[in-house]
């Protein structure tokens, strides 16, 4: 996997879009709803599985169909469309090959947090989601929130 | 036997519900062969059909959709028969009798729906590493 940096983050600075407690509405149709994974250690890198498939089943391939992954956090569960993304970053990056003649694409599947600790006040803990975005600009529903203690 | 010419009346296209939001299926139909050219009853022959469709007005380029048989129907899904999305295409279609072809239908003007954008699903597995 790649360590995406800083260098290849394009944060989105939404001025009030982070208020932790009772930011967003709670009951709009992409609320997600499935129990947080809660990690029991430091973390510093978030990641996922990029999706292979639209929500009619049909397979997405991610190379070519996904644009880029939003990023979200709340004081709870309850992401919705009201909510707005604190960052994005790109679906697939260009990397240099072993013999550094060219460019391969690889997907983007972690994210490093640091970049999101200007969204959590020192000591507080949230919920972090993300949302796949195709080339379509049409976004896919909440993944399954989990739990960030930013102190942790 | 002389042979006698066959005139192909109605081209018409149907679309028909699709069985899945997966692939739209559309069926292009037409009127029966009934008579030759000069009024004459085509009787008990075989009246064999082929369809087409082609992004020009005229008789080139037509494109055959699926194969020859005596059905008055042909139905098709737009992206497996390469139709360009969001474009006029035109359908014709086209009576054999013993070997005797007929002059193509009339061309028949049929938009291509443009292409739906689908919704990703959402990313899974996402853990802190």
């Amino acid at each position: 996997m790649n360590r995406i940096g800083i260098t290849s983050l394009v944060a989105l600075i939404l001025a009030g879009s982070l208020i932790l407690a009772g930011c967003g509405g709670v009951s709009e149709e992409t609320s997600a709803t499935s129990t947080p994974s809660d990690p029991s250690g430091p973390a510093s890198f978030l990641a996922w599985d990029p999706p292979q498939t639209y929500e009619d089943n049909t397979p997405l391939d991610p190379y070519v169909d996904l644009d880029y992954y939003e990023f979200y956090i709340r004081a709870d569960m309850n992401f919705s469309d009201n909510d707005m993304p604190v960052a994005q970053v790109a679906a697939v990056e260009d990397i240099l090959s072993p013999d550094g003649q060219r460019y391969l694409q690889d997907l983007v599947t972690e994210f490093d947090l640091q970049n999101l600790l200007p969204f959590v006040p020192p000591g507080q803990s949230g919920y972090l989601s993300i949302r796949a975005v195709g080339v379509d600009g049409l976004k896919s529903d909440f993944s399954q929130p989990i739990r960030w203690n930013q102190v942790s | 036997m002389q042979r006698k010419a066959i005139t192909m009346v109605f081209v018409f296209l149907m679309a028909i519900g699709a069985t899945a939001a997966i692939a739209q299926a559309e069926t292009l139909s037409w009127n029966a062969v009934t008579t030759y050219t000069d009024g004459t009853s085509i009787g008990s022959a075989t009246v064999t059909y082929q369809g087409y469709w082609s992004t020009s007005s005229g008789t080139s380029g037509l494109n055959p959709l699926g194969s020859s048989g005596t059905s008055r129907s042909r139905t098709f899904n737009v992206d497996t028969e390469g139709m360009p999305r969001g474009q006029t295409i035109y359908f014709r279609s086209r009576a054999t009798v013993a070997g005797t072809n007929s002059a193509y239908s009339s061309a028949f003007q049929w938009t291509v729906p443009a292409a739906t954008p689908k919704v990703p699903s959402a990313p899974n597995n996402l853990q802190m590493n």
